[in-house]
């Protein structure tokens, strides 16, 4: 009888220590990437941080200029030819460039990549916004309410944040981020675990935006991710078009933009003020002239009115670079290859940034420092 | 709901919760019930309609089989439940497969024919409950058991969602007493049930998934990769089909465990079997042990001349296979373990005039031999097992003979040999009993710490496009 109690006493203390262990370890991991590595929740946003942060550390008294937007940027600014030409007088030490954009990037993570920032203590001095005029049709979508935004993206604070701006959802995402992220963390960030710790065990391809070493791989380290082929064949150009054309196409006939797709920007802008960081400058990004025919007369009338009330309302000026590039210059319409970014970003520089031009520029400039890794 | 989602842990500890919060019997029978008809609803939940009804008309068949003494009526009520069991099982899963033989049949002989396709959805698990439903009615008719007093305990015995869509297949002796039995709350029992699931999910996460990773593109296109590659992709199926399976049992026998059932073993690691015939009484032992009882005995299993013993089980085998799946290859996967059953049995009737070659035969080399050799064997079987068409599958052996060159192994391979290592050592030191004298000493913080790193690992292992049980098919 003591023998079967003995057993019993043994069998209940092994299982109620493993809850309590399974469930520390859960809690404690929450507590890690809330608290310490942002990057194991968002790799891509990590990984830009990281470097960011090494080149703040590098030259803690430099200014620091970031580019928020989303991949056409990504690709689009070429941030470390920013940073070799980001001279600027013989009076003032050349500024820090960095290209904070984020993948599928639309308003809403155009917002929350400024909170992080902000949150993350590397406030910018300045920041340049992108502005993808067919995303303010689209970004309607994510303040719908059966819109289930990737929450598992997102850290808590990332979720309040989000409740500034999407009031009505924050009840439901704060819902879907405990559902996602809170039961089972380290099942939810796997891939980032396995590809910090263990990359020889992965088995998915780039696994969900999670793998810090993709990031690594792709990415220079002042943000740029330089499109990876440059010469596309005709055939390669065509079927890039044709995916563009399918997926911007019904949006370039809408009649509106989403009302709050602008308050995100509006709110940007904002928060930027709030926190004295000079906003340099609102652009939109180059476009091929195929992608500029999807535009319908309604659209363009709407976005040429969110332009001025940015410019007029809260005195900051719109770049409207949709024509500056030739359409060779593009892999599918918006994204733009190596050499269309060199033009865009120096004349960015020129433009807007107001870095001179001078042979003296290359001498002195700020080099990007080498990958932190 | 797969057993390894978020929403099976949430419906789970809902159930499990209640079930041992109100220890009143009939609650807890309709609970299981009403959460097991909730479970299939999820697949589809006019297809849990079905099941309801086809239980409860085996319910009544069995019930007056029961009550009636006259043999006519009882041999009629016999062959009507089979035949309204199997006509189920015909329609829903082998419709296709007759007509589309039928079609290729008559075009072979030059007939034009144009036959229909059935669009029906295949219920889910339906050859498992058929399978339960059968030999729970044959058993009553042999009066093995009385007939189910109450429907609702009926119900459970063939709906209990641990073993509802992917077996084991249990049978009606060994269920319904457990049900009407009371349950008290044991944790050496819940122990063991949270052990057989952890080591579930960690073959389904950890092996089996990664398995299907490596494999899943060698099968899709075998003449993209070279044969060495298309031996991985092979080794790997094998690896996933097992693991696969048995973790869905562990998962499923662990559950049971923890509402207080016993649901029978259904693997006794199958890969160190010596011969094909251990194989089978290592492997899927609910559906071997059934086939035995209801299909290979009835035959006349052993007991007449060795051309009828052959003959049974070439028939049991390859009703075996079709049990699978309704196509040519799984007739084939039959055939092929049929012919090496009866191979084994003339090759053992001929060893054992020869003294010398069976203690070579025995010494640990040639256990060690036979071991290899009937996983080779057996895994060669699952080509048949895992190609959709006879032609897929040639393409693939012709890969694994002839010498080819083509593509590599399609990932990585290091995570896949080190779980290799670690399913061979877990087969050997579970075999030889080393692992329970352990396991029985290890302090309760050591067990609990084995628990939290099994969980861990699976759920950190885990890829990102989780796959359904492969037995789900079936």
């Amino acid at each position: 009888m003591s023998i079967h109690r003995g057993k019993q006493q043994r069998a209940r203390r092994a299982v109620l220590l493993a809850v309590a262990l399974f469930c520390a370890t859960q809690i404690g991991f929450l507590a890690v990437i809330e608290r310490w590595d942002p990057g194991l929740v968002d790799a891509e946003y990590g990984t830009r941080l990281e470097y960011f942060g090494t080149r703040r550390r590098q030259y803690p008294r430099r200014k620091s200029i970031a580019v928020l937007g989303s991949s056409r940027i990504g690709n689009g600014f070429d941030s470390d030819y920013a940073t070799a030409r980001s001279y600027i007088g013989k009076d003032q030490e050349s500024p820090i460039v960095a290209n904070m954009s984020m993948t599928g990037g639309t308003s809403v993570w155009q917002y929350l990549a400024l909170r992080r920032l902000i949150d993350h203590g590397l406030k910018p001095d300045a920041v340049i916004i992108e502005v993808l005029p067919m995303t303010l049709v689209s970004d309607q979508q994510f303040f719908a309410d059966k819109y289930h935004f990737p929450t598992h993206r997102l850290r808590w604070r990332d979720v309040r944040s989000l409740a500034a701006i999407m009031p009505g959802q924050a009840s439901r995402h704060a819902w879907e981020w405990v559902a996602n992220n809170a039961v089972f963390p380290l099942h939810s960030h796997r891939f980032s675990l396995i590809g910090l710790f263990a990359p020889a065990w992965q088995i998915d391809q780039l696994g969900d935006n999670s793998q810090p070493g993709v990031w690594r791989r792709i990415m220079s380290p002042t943000g740029w991710i330089p499109f990876g082929t440059e010469n596309p064949t005709p055939e390669q150009r065509l079927q890039a078009e044709e995916v563009a054309r399918k997926a911007y196409a019904a949006h370039g006939t809408a009649s509106s933009i989403s009302s709050h797709a602008v308050a995100t920007y509006e709110a940007m802008v904002a928060c930027c003020r709030e926190q004295g960081i000079e906003v340099r400058a609102v652009v939109m990004m180059p476009e091929s002239e195929m992608f500029r025919g999807l535009y319908g007369p309604a659209l363009q009338r709407e976005v040429r009115r969110f332009a001025e009330s940015i410019t007029h309302e809260h005195g900051v000026p719109v770049v409207d670079a949709r024509e500056w590039i030739p359409a060779d210059q593009f892999w599918d319409g918006h994204h733009l290859l190596v050499t269309g970014a060199r033009a865009f970003t120096d004349r960015v520089c020129t433009e807007t940034l107001g870095f001179t031009t001078t042979a003296d520029s290359q001498r002195v400039a700020v080099q990007p420092t080498a990958s932190p890794q | 709901m797969l057993f390894c989602t978020q929403a099976f842990l949430f419906f789970f500890l809902i159930v499990f919760g209640c079930y041992w919060a109100v220890p009143n019997d009939r609650f807890r029978v309709v609970l299981l019930l009403a959460a097991s008809i909730y479970f299939y609803s999820c697949w589809n939940a006019w297809l849990s309609l079905l099941i309801v009804v086809s239980t409860a008309v085996d319910y009544t068949i069995a019930r007056s089989l029961d009550r009636s003494q006259n043999e006519a009526a009882r041999r009629a009520m016999l062959a009507i439940s089979i035949c309204f069991n199997l006509g189920l099982l015909c329609y829903f899963k082998y419709a296709n497969f007759f007509l589309e033989s039928l079609g290729e049949l008559l075009r072979l002989i030059g007939a034009e024919a144009s036959l229909p396709t059935l669009q029906v959805i295949l219920p889910i698990g339906i050859s498992f409950y058929t399978f339960e439903a059968i030999s729970y009615v044959v058993d009553v008719y042999n009066r093995r058991i009385a007939a189910e007093r109450s429907l609702p305990h009926f119900l459970l015995f063939i709906l209990f969602f641990p073993h509802l869509v992917a077996g084991p297949i249990v049978r009606a002796r060994d269920f319904l007493p457990q049900i009407a039995r009371h349950k008290r709350w044991n944790w050496m029992r819940m122990q063991h049930g949270v052990e057989l699931f952890l080591l579930g999910l960690f073959k389904k996460l950890a092996i089996a998934d990664r398995m299907a990773a490596v494999a899943d593109p060698i099968f899709a296109d075998p003449e993209a990769f070279r044969t060495s590659s298309v031996w991985i992709g092979v080794l790997a199926y094998s690896l996933q089909i097992y693991c696969d399976f048995s973790g869905y049992s562990d998962m499923a026998i662990g559950i049971a465990h923890m509402f207080g059932f016993k649901l029978g073993v259904n693997f006794r690691m199958p890969y160190l079997a010596r011969n094909v015939a251990e194989f089978w009484h290592r492997w899927h032992i609910s559906l071997s042990t059934w086939l035995r009882d209801y299909v290979f005995i009835p035959l006349g299993g052993s007991r007449g001349t060795s051309w009828q013993t052959h003959r049974n089980l070439m028939i049991t085998m390859i009703l075996g296979g079709l049990w699978h799946g309704a196509s040519w290859p799984f007739v084939m996967w039959g055939v092929l373990h049929g012919g090496l059953l009866v191979m084994h049995r003339v090759f053992r009737q001929w060893c054992g005039r020869r003294d010398s070659l069976t203690r070579a035969l025995e010494s640990s080399a040639g256990t060690a031999a036979r071991i290899a050799f009937t996983f080779v064997v057996v895994s060669l079987g699952w080509v048949l097992f895992r190609a959709p068409t006879m032609t897929d599958a040639w393409k693939v052996y012709h890969r694994l003979f002839v010498p080819a060159h083509g593509g590599g192994a399609p990932l990585p391979i290091v995570s896949m040999l080190v779980l290799i290592g670690v399913a061979a050592a877990a087969h050997l030191l579970g075999e030889s009993g080393i692992w329970r004298r352990w396991w029985e000493r290890m302090p309760s913080g050591a067990q609990a710490l084995a628990y939290v790193s099994v969980a861990l690992l699976a759920a950190l292992l885990a890829p990102a496009s989780g796959k359904a049980f492969i037995y789900f098919q079936f």
